[in-house]
Parts: C-alpha cells; structure tokens; sequence
C-alpha cells in the first residue's frame, strides 16, 4: 500500500564544533511499522534521534511530517508533532505517582485544584493500552525499572505521540522485562504507533524491526529491508567492510600457558571460585551480561582488587599480585574499563602518559627522568600504533577517544608484556580506530602474548576470539572453541546455563 | 613555564606601582626586609605545594612553625653553671662597665656570667660578661652588661658557664619532630583514609594547644645568646649592586639629597641591597625541589597521582608512599621555616606564633599556579607568589593603607589573580576548539 510516510527526513546536515555529526542523512517512517536505526559509536544516531525529538535543530536539510515541512525548534512542538523520545535514563519523577507522572504539566483541573480522579481515569487507559496493571496511584520509585519504562510509554501515549523514540530500550532491563517490552513494542505498532528503535543489540534489532537504517560516521550507510535483516549484513553495513576482514582474524597454534588461574575468590562474587588458562598467542574473548563480574575479576588478577583466595600463576610461576607493581613485574598489563578514571591523566602529555610505567625501570641513577628515552618510546608507540597526535607533547584530552586508546595500549606494549588484559578495549571508539585496534591485537598474538579480553559486544566475542569464557553473576558458566561460538551459544551461557560438562 | 608569567606581571605590576607612589619602596632596608619575609614565608609555601600537587591540602603550617619555633627556643635555653673558678676583684671601672681581677681569665667569656654576693641584699647577683681577653681588654678583664656600681675591691666573684644543648642536637631534634608529625598526616590520609583537611586541621589545633603547654604561654626567645644560629635568619652573606636605585629612594628621582642642614648631597650611583641569609637557602631548597618535580621520577608520579589516583595506581605507583613523603616534606619544610622565624624574631609568643601562617602558604601556592584539585604546581610560581603576598603586605604599609583594609586587599589581589588565571585558561580552550572545528570544517570541504 503506497502511503505517504508518516515522517521524512532529508538530507539532514548538523555540524558541532571540531565534529561533524550528520551529513546529509535521509530517512523515513510509516505508519505503525518499527525501524531501527544502528550504527558505531559516533555514527551519528543520538544526534539525529535529538534533532528528530526538538532538543537540537539541524543545520541543513529538512523534516516532513505527513507530507509537511516541520521545524522542530523545541522539545514541545516536538511532542505538538506527536514525536516523543524515550530516553535511555528515564524522565520520571520517582517521588510522584504514575497518574502525577503522565499527566506532568498539563493537569486537568477542577475548582482550582487538581482533578485526582480525572488523572486516574484517563491514566488507566493508557496503563491498558501498554499492558501495565499496577494502579495509577502507585509511586513511580517503587516500581521496578522495567515498569518505570512502561510508565514513560503510556506517558508519550497519553500526548498523542504517533512517533516513539526508544533510545537503548534494554540496557537496565531484566531479560524478561526485556521479552515483555518486545511484546509491548510489537502491540503498539500493530495499533499503528510508528516506532523509532535504537540499540547495539543486534539480535533485538533483528527480532523486532521491520527495517533497518544503518548510520557510519555521520552519514547513510543502507537500508535493510525485513528479509535482509541479520547479523552479518548489520555489522558489515556498520563497519563499511567485510566482517572478516574487519576483526583481522587469523588462526593461532596457541602455545605454553602464560596464565593459569586456580580457585580464585573475587571478593565481589565471594561464592565462586574461578580457574582457567590462557595460553601464548591466544586471544581469549571474557563473554557475559553486564554486571556478571568480569571486570571484577580482571581487576583481580591485576592485583588492583585484593582476591579472597585462590592462586594466579604466571608462566608456571605462582605470583597472585597484591598490586599493580607486583603484577607488572610478573609481565602483567590491563587496560582498564574506565580509561578516563582509571588508565589515563587527560591533562598530562602523550609523551607522559605513554613512558609513566616504565618511568622507574629507564630512569638515570635510580632518580631522574631519562628524558631521551621517554622520548624515543614515545615515538615509537606513536608510530606503531599509528596515534594521531600534532605532536608527543600534546595533551591527552584534546585527543579523540580513538587515540587515547592507543595511547592506554602505547603505555603497556612498552613494556612489553606477557599477558595483555583488555578491559572494553573498543568501547567509545570510531570504526577506524576499532578495526586497527582489531589488527594489532591479533599481531600481539601472532607474535606470542597472551590475550584476556572482556567485551559487552557480541561482534567483537565472535569476530575476535580464538576462544570464550562466559560468566553469567560471578561464575564461569562455560567455554566455547571458535567453532562453538555463536550468538546463540553465547547468550545460553551468558544467562545462566551451565554447560554440561 | 607559561603560566608564571601572569603572576611575575602582578608582582612587577606592584613593585612598579609602590615604587612610584612611595619611593621608600627601593630603600635597601626596606628591600632587604622584604626579600627576608619573602624567603622566609617562601619556604613554607614551598612544603605546602608538595602537599596541594597531591591534592590534599596542610592546614597545621602555621601551627607547626609555632611548635617548632617555641621548642627550639626552649630547646636552646642557656642555663648558668657555677665552675670552681674563683676571682678576686681587684679594680672597678663604673664607667665602662669593666672589672679587673686577681688571675688571668682562662678562657673566652663567650657570655658566660660571673656571680658576686650583693652586699646591699646580701644575695648573689649574676653579672652578664659581654667580653673578655682577646677584645681589646688586659688579659684579667672582663665588661659586664649590668651597672657595676655596687661591687667593692676585695669582692669574691664566681665563675659560671653558659650551657645549652648542642645547637646541631637541638636543630636536628626539632626537625625529626617535624618528620614525625608528617609521617603522622601521610598515615593517617593514605592508611586510614582520613581526609586530608581534617587530619591538618586537628592537627593545627593539637599542636598550638602543646605549644601552649610546654612553653607554659609566656614568651619565649633566645635573648641576646646564639648568635651563630641566628646568622641563618639574620646573616648578610653578600649584597647585589643595583643601579640607579638611590636616586629614586632616596633622591626623590634625583641624583642628589638634601643632608640634614638642607644641602644638596650627592647620591651614589650604585646602591647595594644586602641579600639575606634565608634567600639563599629558599633559593636552594627551590632548586632541589624544582629539579625533584620536573625531572625526577617520584616528581612525575607526584603530578600523575594528584592528577588522577587511581590511574597513578593502575600503572604501578606506589600513592600511598608518594602521598606520606608529600606531607612529610611539607611538614619538614614547616619545621625549617619554624626555626628561621624564631631566629628571626628572637622572642615569640607560644599561643599566637605562625597562627594564619597556613594561609599565607596556600594563597601563595595557589598564586604559583597550584591547583586545589591537584596535579599541577610549579615551584617558581609559588616562589614569586610569596613574594607577591610580601610586597603586597610592604605596598599596603607604604601606600598608607589602612591595616583594617590590609586583609581585604589580600584577599582581594589573590582572588582576583587565581580568576583571571582560569578565564585565560577557559580563553585559550575555546580559541584552540574553535580553530579545530575550523579545520574539521575545511576537511570535510575537501571530501
């Protein structure tokens, strides 16, 4: 049926100072079908996503909807327009009930004062139409995030939106709050609500949209229509190249063991004791849901976060390191989650980020700074790894988060470890940057080191590793060879099936 | 090295404008004076920037050089001893204050006193000897300080040693306790995780409280003893020509000044301004500090650790140890500076000596481009911010000033300083963003 789309968008142009966002992007949306819009960090999404919703005017280009120019100037005509954005981090006040919620702003009144009842009526048939049962007299805080997310729905239903954004829908949601959201989802656009859906879960995306857009780097990449919707179309449309390609992945005859981890008690998961190995030259992908305790337990192996128990054995020597010193000195390194908090001192230059771990082992007579040295290391990361800098003495912060991630690794290639723990190494970072951060990794394996990584992006465990450990809430729940590995595998694991033995 | 020059211009700027309003300003004494405070407090404000560059702060400076200060000079007390050398007075010379005995003195007087029996009160009376042999006098003559009216020929005069404690035990002492009280801070932030402002805060309360007991709150000093040791606060070692200086100090911009019957006396050219003793040890602990911030090891783990803890532990550093050494040598630091300033000024009170001395630290600190957050400090800056804050204090004096006005101006200068400081930084941000976007721009014009 040919019928004018509920909501255009052409050649959207916005620029930001030093970035540019959008270029001439184009897309559009009918009436009661779900779209999803992927694409890497820094594609370009929540910029469109805001522009669409009225908290950012575009630059260039223009926005129909039904068929009319719309300049969406503030949030209020946005909503005028029946555009409503369901924000990641909910916009609800958990103090005040459900009804007080969805009609926030716009009460109806009655003598002067408001009208109770009325809000309770007119939010009942909302809380219906979303499947909510809870009453309307229920204070949002009590209720659980799955729900509140419910809340905000029927709130955007109660102003007429025809058009719901859903920005990162699942990323606090239970898997069965997720399952129920999915059916609300698929109600609403049966009931014709057009659905804007964005997310990094690829495997959500393909159960629920009927297209898909795909951004890169602030442009169009393609479309996908319901019958071209999966893995490997979305991920090489994200990335612009052949997924095989893009992971660099080579084959490895992995060799002696470089770590061994016997019965080791993280003190966050206290009941667990956790053993495996990785081996020289192997690439070992952490798999698991946020929050399953990976990073806890790469923190404990790196001697950062104390152990309860258990042994860390590094190339057949038992070392369990009670801090970072200790661990480097056994031939450790960890590139941590957090690199703003945790691994890198935006202020302080390349060239002092790059030599601060080695400072102590090149300085002159124990004490003073080895300034040339610093330097011909500097140089020598900067170049190996390709970081695009004016200069070593440029400071930190006015790198992309592309560089400063290269300059964490710089930092902790030279000293040449044995064993390269990789916390999120890609997160925040442009498809460039990933695909050569991609390279390296495998030629660090390919020349020996061992390799832990942890990752919350299924394209990266499959594309990357050699083998998976998956953890599911502070256990080893399994292990997968490369040729096990599959999205499905994976997530058994990662939810809490143990693998038969 | 760029940001000094924002609070060298504030100092020129002060300097400029106080000598042109007063020319007093140039007097050599008054010149000298201020480089001596600006030394004295330079140091001080020197073991601060240790502490601040790690992010915490050390409220107890001021309460630290008073205990210091107040132990040395009890430390240092001079105490008589009687000897069993007895002398017969055999001549008294009222006038110049000069006894003649029986026997050649044997040994230097060195301040030593002599005890005769008052025959008036029928008490011992102790005489202050000021010299002896070797200064001009016989070799059995000593001049005494006190009015020898009274004393007969025939009188029977004692003996009595001057005793202290060995000045280099005595100073090491009081720097060890300073030590300590470091160790004390750095184990109590980095063990017991206590926050830096608490801990320094009791202890700027705990330590003027013991002050105040073991000095027993009177006054104490040194008297006109130790001289040597007061060499370090007082001494003069050299003096740097500056041309043209008398002609504006004293010669009002003109080469000649008007004597004291109203004729015109030439100037000279040169005028000599005496450096003081404490300028060059300030000048030596900044060196050895700078060269231990910049180019030493524990200097940049010192920087990195203030800039961002947890990244300093994740790449191998030891902040707990980094921490205590910073609180330690401000401590030490406080310590030293405690005992220049008693030197200096010979006769404190226990509860009120170094009180807001802290604040003077830290404002000058801050003026050098500390950073409260941490992470950032440059010795030379916090060098010519002590020496703001003193010509600033000279410049309110000389200026004719009001001292009710003189806290307000202060707090005024600095906060003026430290704000103008950030919007340059907020400035110089904006036109680099700018110019990048600009260049973004016209790449993506390219593609």
């Amino acid at each position: 049926m040919e019928e004018q789309p509920l909501l255009e968008v052409k050649h959207v142009t916005k620029r930001f100072p030093g970035v540019r966002a959008l270029h001439r992007v184009s897309m559009h949306l009918n009436r009661g079908e779900v779209v999803a819009v992927i694409g890497e960090n820094g594609a370009g999404k929540s910029t469109l996503m805001k522009i669409l919703a009225g908290v950012q005017e575009h630059d260039e280009g223009e926005i129909l909807v039904n068929g009319s120019p719309a300049r969406i100037d503030s949030v209020q005509k946005a909503l005028d327009l029946g555009i409503s954005l369901i924000h990641q981090e909910l916009n609800l006040s958990d103090n005040l009930d459900v009804g007080a919620n969805i009609f926030l702003g716009r009460e109806p009144m009655k003598f002067g004062l408001i009208d109770t009842r009325k809000i309770y009526a007119e939010s009942r048939k909302f809380l219906d139409k979303v499947g909510l049962d809870c009453q309307a007299s229920t204070i949002v805080g009590e209720l659980p995030i799955g729900r509140q997310q419910l809340v905000e729905i029927a709130k955007a239903l109660s102003v007429n939106a025809r058009v719901l954004i859903m920005d990162e829908p699942t990323s606090s949601l239970s898997e069965r709050e997720t399952e129920y959201l999915f059916r609300v989802v698929k109600d609403l656009r049966d009931q014709g609500v057009s659905i804007v859906y964005i997310s990094h879960r690829l495997g959500e995306v393909k159960e629920l949209a009927d297209r898909v857009v795909v951004l890169r780097d602030g442009d169009n990449a393609g479309d996908l229509g319901s019958d071209e919707i999966s893995h490997d179309n979305m991920v090489s449309l994200m990335v612009g190249r052949d997924i095989s390609e893009f992971y660099h992945h080579r084959d490895h005859r992995p060799g002696a063991p470089v770590l061994e981890v016997e019965d080791l008690i993280v003190p966050e998961w206290p009941m667990h004791k956790l053993s495996f190995k990785v081996h020289a030259g192997e690439i070992v992908g952490l798999a698991g849901l946020v929050g399953a305790g990976r990073t806890e337990m790469l923190k404990a192996l790196f001697g950062v976060n104390h152990p309860l128990g258990g042994k860390v054995i590094i190339n057949g020597e038992e070392v369990t390191p009670k801090n970072a010193r200790e661990a480097m000195d056994a031939g450790m390194a960890l590139v941590p989650e957090n690199r703003k908090e945790e691994g890198l001192f935006l202020e302080m230059t390349v060239t002092e980020n790059i030599s601060l771990p080695g400072l102590e082992d090149n300085c002159k007579s124990g004490v003073f700074i080895d300034s040339d040295q610093e330097r011909s290391v500097t140089d020598e990361m900067i170049r190996k790894l390709n970081i695009r800098t004016p200069g070593p003495d440029q400071e930190l912060q006015y790198l992309s988060g592309g560089n400063q991630q290269k300059v964490v690794l710089g930092k902790w290639l030279s000293l040449e470890p044995g064993l390269l723990l990789l916390d999120e190494p890609t997160r925040g970072i442009d498809v460039g940057a990933k695909e050569e951060i991609y390279a390296l990794i495998e030629d660090l394996a390919e020349r020996g080191m061992a390799i832990l990584f942890v990752s919350s992006e299924m394209e990266e465990i499959l594309g990357l590793s050699d083998r998976a450990i998956v953890m599911h809430e502070g256990r080893i729940t399994g292990g997968l060879s490369r040729e096990q590995l599959s999205e499905e595998t994976v997530m058994h694991l990662a939810t809490g099936n143990i693998e038969a033995a | 090295m760029k940001r000094i020059q924002g609070i060298l211009g504030l100092l020129v700027a002060i300097c400029v404008f106080t000598a042109i309003y007063n020319p007093l300003f140039l007097n050599e004494t008054n010149l000298y004076n201020v480089i001596r405070w600006t030394a004295l407090y330079g140091i001080i404000s020197i073991g601060v920037a240790f502490v601040i560059i790690t992010g915490g702060i050390d409220l107890s400076v001021g309460s630290v050089v008073g205990l210091t200060g107040c132990l040395l000079a009890m430390f240092l007390k001079v105490s008589f001893v009687e000897t069993d050398e007895a002398y017969t007075v055999t001549e008294v010379d009222k006038t110049r204050r000069v006894l003649t005995v029986d026997k050649t003195i044997s040994h230097l007087p060195d301040q030593d006193a002599l005890l005769l029996q008052d025959p008036r009160t029928n008490q011992p009376r102790q005489m202050s000897i000021v010299r002896g042999r070797f200064d001009g006098l016989q070799v059995a003559q000593v001049s005494v300080r006190e009015s020898v009216s009274w004393i007969e020929p025939g009188s029977r005069a004692i003996w009595k040693r001057k005793q202290h404690m060995n000045i280099f035990v005595a100073v090491t002492l009081v720097i060890l306790i300073s030590i300590v009280i470091g160790l004390i801070h750095g184990l109590l932030i980095t063990k017991i995780k206590l926050q830096p402002f608490v801990v320094t805060l009791c202890g700027l309360l705990f330590y003027r409280g013991i002050t105040r007991v073991l000095a027993g709150d009177k006054n104490v000093g040194f008297g006109p003893f130790h001289e040597g040791l007061k060499y370090l606060a007082k001494g003069k070692p050299f003096s740097v020509p500056v041309p043209f200086i008398q002609y504006i100090s004293k010669g009002n911009w003109s080469s000649t000044a008007g004597d004291l019957e109203g004729d015109a006396v030439p100037l000279d050219f040169l005028g000599w301004i005496n450096i003081p003793m404490p300028m060059l040890i300030m000048i030596g602990l900044a060196i050895i500090s700078g060269i231990f911030l910049n180019k030493t090891i524990y200097g940049r783990y010192l920087l990195a650790l203030g800039r961002n803890e947890k990244a300093a532990q994740y790449s191998g550093i030891n902040t707990d140890r980094m921490v205590i050494v910073a609180y330690v040598i401000c401590a030490a630091l406080s310590g030293l500076g405690g005992i220049l300033f008693v030197l200096d000024l010979n006769s404190v009170q226990p509860a009120t000596h170094g009180n807001f001395y802290e604040l003077y630290a830290i404002a000058a600190a801050v003026l050098g481009g500390c950073s409260l957050r941490g992470g950032e400090g440059s010795i030379l800056g916090v060098v010519i911010g002590a020496a703001v804050m003193r010509a600033l204090r000279n410049s309110i004096n000389l200026v004719k000033i009001p001292t009710q006005l003189e806290f307000a101006i202060i707090g005024i200068v600095i906060l003026a300083g430290v704000a103008i400081d950030e919007i340059v930084k907020t400035l110089v941000a904006k036109h680099r963003a700018s110019r990048q976007a600009r260049e973004m721009a016209a790449e993506a014009e390219e593609t």
